[in-house]
């Protein structure tokens, strides 16, 4: 699919030619819709919504006697999740009809690559339904030192992919004896989202940092794994409010241009900062869910640096 | 074309029409809510009513500064919860009503009446008008306060809350109200109460609108409280002229179907002066 | 699949200084399939006064017919034209008669009052206002249109500049939008005139 789709791009060469193909995409909300509606250059990702996926295998389990590949494959823990969690079998343990192994704690994650520096920013607040857990969460997770990542969605989720990725940064340093680079981590995260498939993390996340030449690199992912390198990205609850703002400043570097522009955006660190601060301003005025506080962290050649900003507390 | 009637009530039309779109898998529209935090005290001399102003379309806020206490009486006023048509419809209606009602019976209006429409209304659609509802005025027996659920039942107490909010804002008030409160306390209490609603409840937001009624009348104090201004903003978005491209420039403005006014068709000139009539 | 955005619409209005403006997006689709590129949601009900109208394009078409028609019936008796604070009520008692049973549209009213003053004001299907100060946003992906008139409007905008501020808003908005776009139409309304514009906008 994707060859196909650049074989197409490079022979129109109008204003129009290349289609942004739509892929289902996950709108950080509780629901998470199967309309495609969202435009991404990407052109399949085959994703299957969380909630559906989650719901899908119940419909493709195996039958009694017979054990799919896909379901060997699951681990024991998640395996006994499903099973706590899905319709009531016969004989099985008793659940509520209406428990589901995730929650959405919402929230809003921005992250924007520069020449020579990464800006990734999130929000500090953690909620459940129409209520605030928390004003002071923090989404961003240091992983080495030219690299965080910024995770909305289910926070637990978001902790323990964390946590698993910080911990094999560590082994690699030991048995490598060097740091795991931004673009190794990128292709770790998605290796790591996809490995539960059937049961993802129910995360959004967002990956920025230093590459190996200096650049700053922005990863954007779904939450199973698909992800691309973008000049700049947008995860979670505000994510449709954010990235107008985002595509129209943006231009040079927005994915919606054709032909494709690879690189940074042609702001300054600070001018980048600026927008970030009036993304979330923004994104607080009109998302429920995004709010109390932003987190904003510069990563440049020096190392990385945290500043806060206000957002309204309502 | 069918001229529309007259008769007022709600129209069944496209029920028939709704249901079958529904029956082929397409989901139904989201309606405008107000989350709300809305509550009401009785102190010395009246009553305080308050209300959150932000109303809701699903996760997103699609008014930051709404009015959530409705006009009834020019001594009674009311709060409304739920969803943003019904409120305003149905105090609208009861307004109207009692208007009237003075008119014919040359008397202000009394607070059990308002009460008694909006519960007889809301219980005759059986929960289906959804609006949850904090009655306050003052009349010639003195200060009354209501809270009309959406299923028609009321309750009568000294202090109430409605909406998403509720629980926050009952919270101040259990802990802090007292019986014959000044004024000001009033007031203070009663926007405590719906700011810990616009603070703790994702429902509610914005700033806080309060209405006193006493015997001297009403003082409706909007935006007596705006604790949530924005906290930043960009220094410069700016478009120089030129910036979006255009295809055409001076389009016909969109098109119009409707009648050029009357005095436009006919002309109007005046005649001769009418002979004065012969009084025999 | 909402019914709302069965067909694909994008609309704004915005408050400049002693100005409004309003837009709408272009396409006309049945799901995921563009059917037009020249559908006008946008109606104008007299010089002071327009209506956008967001969601099902059949009952977005009743619609104005009925307005235009109450309209025109408020004219034969009063013999002027309904201020836009009028229209809007007007609106309003249409679709909440329809409250068990409703249109699906979400109209947006722009327009300026006699004495001058900007008037918007946008509306949910069952006809519930919600005037604003500064834009109202409708179609089938509010948030993204809120996001950008949240950053780009300003206060007291005049006619050029809130032309411009009305289409970067609308075409940001609609870029990621599969169901809206395919271009614009923006009328601007002063107390000398209105003019309209056409975008360019992607056609994909």
């Amino acid at each position: 699919m994707r060859a196909r789709a650049k074989r197409r791009s490079n022979t129109l060469s109008t204003l129009f030619s290349s289609i942004p193909r739509s892929r289902c995409t996950t709108s950080g909300k509780t629901s998470v819709d199967i309309r495609s509606h969202h435009r991404s250059r990407r052109c399949f990702s085959g994703i299957l919504i969380l909630t559906l996926s989650y719901n899908v295998y119940w419909q493709i389990r195996p039958r009694e006697g017979s054990q799919s590949r896909c379901y060997q494959k699951l681990n024991n823990l998640d395996r006994k999740m499903m099973l706590s969690a899905g319709p009531q079998q016969h004989g099985g343990p008793t659940q509520h009809a209406s428990w589901s192994p995730y929650d959405n704690n919402g929230g809003t994650c921005v992250a924007v690559a520069g020449k020579d520096y990464c800006v990734i920013a999130a929000d500090t607040r953690m909620s459940t339904g129409f209520n605030i857990l928390t004003r002071d969460q923090t989404k961003v997770c240091k992983l080495t030192d030219k690299c965080l990542i910024a995770s909305a969605g289910f926070r637990a989720d978001a902790i323990t992919l964390h946590k698993t990725l910080q911990t094999r940064g560590i082994m690699y340093k030991h048995s490598h004896n060097k740091s795991m680079s931004c673009v190794a981590m990128a292709q770790m995260l998605s290796n790591t989202l996809y490995m539960k498939r059937f049961f993802p993390y129910y995360a959004f996340n967002l990956l920025g940092g230093i590459d190996n030449e200096g650049k700053g690199a922005v990863y954007t992912y779904d939450a199973i794994g698909s992800y691309e390198r973008t000049g700049y990205s947008c995860q979670g609850s505000g994510q449709a409010l954010i990235m107008p703002i985002l595509d129209n400043q943006l231009k040079a570097v927005s994915p919606l241009l054709v032909p494709p522009q690879d690189g940074a955006t042609p702001l300054t660190q600070e001018q980048a900062v600026d927008l970030v601060k009036d993304c979330f301003a923004t994104a607080g005025e009109r998302d429920i869910y995004t709010g109390d506080e932003v987190e904003i962290y510069v990563i440049n050649a020096s190392g990385v640096h945290k500043q806060t900003q206000e957002l309204k507390l309502d | 074309m069918v001229i529309p009637t007259e008769d007022g009530g709600f129209n069944f039309d496209l029920c028939k029409r709704n249901a079958f779109l529904g029956q082929q898998g397409v989901k139904g529209p989201s309606v405008l809510k107000t989350g709300t935090t809305i509550a009401g005290v009785i102190y010395k001399d009246g009553i305080v009513l308050g209300a959150d102003t932000r109303s809701t379309n699903g996760d997103t806020v699609a008014d930051k500064n709404c009015e959530k206490i409705h006009y009834i009486a020019p001594n009674i006023w009311c709060c409304g919860a739920g969803t943003a048509a019904d409120t305003e419809a149905v105090t609208g209606m009861v307004s109207s009503a009692m208007e009237l009602h003075r008119l014919a019976t040359n008397r202000s209006s009394r607070v059990i009446t308002a009460m008694t429409m909006l519960k007889q209304h809301l219980f005759k659609y059986q929960g289906h008008v959804s609006a949850a509802l904090v009655l306050g005025g003052y009349d010639h027996s003195g200060p009354h306060l209501h809270s009309v659920y959406p299923h028609g039942s009321t309750d009568t107490l000294p202090f109430v809350t409605m909406g998403s909010g509720s629980l926050a804002a009952m919270a101040v008030f259990e802990s802090g109200y007292k019986e014959n409160m000044e004024l000001e306390d009033a007031k203070i209490l009663v926007a405590r109460a719906i700011e810990a609603g616009i603070f703790n409840d994702l429902g509610s937001g914005s700033n806080v609108d309060l209405c006193i009624i006493n015997k001297d009348g009403k003082d409706y104090l909007r935006n007596w409280k705006c604790p949530n201004e924005r906290t930043y903003r960009h220094a410069g978005f700016t478009f120089p002229p030129g910036t979006t491209p255009l295809i055409k420039k001076n389009m016909n403005t969109a098109y119009c179907t409707s009648l050029p006014g009357l005095s436009a068709l006919v002309e109007v000139s005046d005649g001769p002066e009418p002979e004065s009539m012969e009084l025999a | 699949m909402s019914i709302m955005s069965y067909n694909g619409s994008a609309i704004i209005a915005m408050v400049g200084k002693d100005c409004v403006a309003i837009c709408s997006d272009l396409r006309f689709g049945v799901q995921h399939q563009t059917l037009a590129t020249d559908f006008k949601k946008i109606f104008k009900i007299n010089d002071e006064c327009y209506v956008g109208l967001s969601g099902l394009g059949s009952d977005m078409q009743t619609l104005r017919q009925r307005f235009v028609f109450r309209h025109n019936l408020y004219k034969l008796r009063e013999d002027r034209n309904m201020k836009p604070s009028t229209f809007a009520n007007m609106v309003s008692a249409v679709l909440y008669e329809k409250r068990f049973g409703p249109y699906f549209c979400e109209p947006v009213i722009a327009g300026l009052e006699p004495d001058g003053t900007p008037y918007i004001t946008g509306m949910d299907l069952l006809g519930a206002m919600a005037p604003a100060s500064d834009f109202v946003v409708a179609g089938d992906n509010t948030e993204s249109l809120f996001g950008a008139c949240e950053s780009f409007w300003r206060p007291d905008m005049n006619p050029e500049e809130l032309f411009e501020t009305i289409s970067q808003c609308l075409l940001s908005g609609v870029n990621r939008d599969c169901l809206a776009g395919w271009g614009g139409v923006v009328t601007v309304i002063t107390k000398d005139g209105q003019f309209t514009r056409s975008l360019k906008g992607r056609m994909d």
